[in-house]
């Protein structure tokens, strides 16, 4: 009688540990396979901007097939805008436009705009304008897989 | 007045027309200036172009990056302030064709052109400019770190 | 058909700022693909902006333009809710044209 006992102890718990396992594997859509896709935060400044032009470059050089969404808004638009300069006294227009070239979008909250009244007519060209940063951020997570980073 | 001025007045006048009637194909295509666009050197473009030869000038302001971090995109504006500037064109001299673009200035509009290019290396880019018949040109030396020609 | 292009018009002072971004490959004939084969030159040629019937302004491209070209020219004799209208032609003689009202 314990033999049976310890039997079908063992037996549940066999069941169990698949059932674990099943478990484990089935929600990953993001198991490796396809391709990443990463969402990058710009809300902080012209500095944050100067860095993640680098980032995005090393990010593609390393991993050309990523998909790369940066959504910018507070502070973080202010590299989007037209004449923008960095601490050198650089433009934007050619990291910008290399990296646009490359396939990474560029997403501005419309809010932003809005709350520090700059218009749309002054974004570069490659921007293009979202309802709401946070939203998006969000909503690329959650709903379309996308990684996140805030450089 | 030269024939060459008074065909491209007499083009254009015929090509808006066209564009009026929404005929503009078959004229833009025989217009496209095949043997400017072949010429491997900024003497073989010239000559394409009609110049009998070019003068450095000092009233042509011309902006592009210094280093471009990426040939494939590299920003060129240019803005003539010579008096009659009627045409503008982007000559790229170690490209394997040296004229990238070219560009014709009506009557009201400004002599004033920004675009984007690639550079297959580090090369000398020239903006040329035809005023009153003549050519000019100012020149600037672009470093490429990553050629943008492909292959 | 052609993907379409984002047009942008301005006007401050009497002078309209037109700026474009093109949706176009741009291949120069240099690039090979996979295989080693070479891929085929396939680029704008020719575009031209007219506001009110009149050209106001001509650009002939060659394949060292970027891809996905980007111009940015400015005339005078436009009014804010004037149309300004872009049509592009290339080599295989694929065309597109967009407007933009001028703001």
């Amino acid at each position: 009688m314990r033999r049976a006992f310890i039997r079908a102890t063992a037996a549940l718990a066999a069941i169990g540990l698949t059932a674990k396992a099943a478990a484990a594997q089935s929600p990953s859509s993001t198991s490796g396979k396809g391709r990443v896709k990463v969402v990058y935060q710009l809300s902080e400044g012209i500095d944050q901007a100067v860095r993640a032009m680098a980032n995005l470059r090393n990010h593609l050089n390393a991993a050309p097939d990523t998909k790369i969404v940066v959504v910018a808004f507070g502070y973080g638009i202010d590299f989007l805008v037209e004449g923008a300069k960095d601490a050198r006294g650089n433009t934007f227009e050619a990291p910008v436009a290399a990296l646009a070239s490359s396939g990474v979008e560029f997403r501005v909250c419309h809010n932003t705009l809005n709350a520090r009244r700059i218009s749309e007519q002054n974004l570069l060209m490659d921007a293009k304008v979202v309802p709401a940063g946070v939203v998006e951020v969000a909503r690329l997570q959650f709903e379309e897989g996308y990684a996140y980073l805030k450089p | 007045m030269n024939v060459k001025r008074r065909d491209v007045l007499r083009m254009t006048a015929v090509l808006s027309l066209m564009a009026a009637t929404g005929l503009i194909t078959e004229a833009q295509a025989a217009e496209w200036n095949k043997t400017a666009f072949d010429g491997k050197s900024v003497a073989d473009v010239i000559k394409a172009l009609g110049g009998s030869g070019i003068e450095k000038s000092s009233a042509i302001t011309f902006v592009a990056p210094d280093i471009a971090e990426n040939g494939a995109v590299v920003p060129v504006a240019v803005t003539s302030n010579i008096p009659d500037t009627e045409q503008i064109a982007i000559l790229v001299e170690k490209n394997p064709n040296t004229l990238a673009a070219d560009f014709t200035i009506p009557a009201g509009t400004e002599p004033f052109v920004s675009t984007r290019v690639k550079m297959g290396q580090t090369s000398v880019v020239h903006a040329a400019v035809k005023a009153g018949g003549k050519w000019y040109v100012a020149s600037k030396e672009i470093k490429v770190t990553l050629g943008g020609c492909g292959g | 058909m052609a993907d379409p292009m984002r047009v942008r018009a301005t006007e401050n002072g009497g002078v309209v700022d037109v700026k474009i971004l093109m949706k176009h490959d741009m291949e120069t004939g240099q690039r090979k693909d996979a295989a080693g084969k070479t891929i085929p030159a396939w680029h704008i040629q020719t575009v031209i902006a007219t506001c009110k019937g009149k050209e106001v302004f001509h650009a002939q491209f060659g394949p060292a333009v970027s891809k996905d070209p980007f111009l940015n020219f400015k005339f005078k004799g436009g009014a804010k809710g004037d149309k300004v209208t872009v049509t592009w032609v290339d080599n295989r003689g694929d065309k597109r044209t967009d407007e933009a009202t001028i703001a």
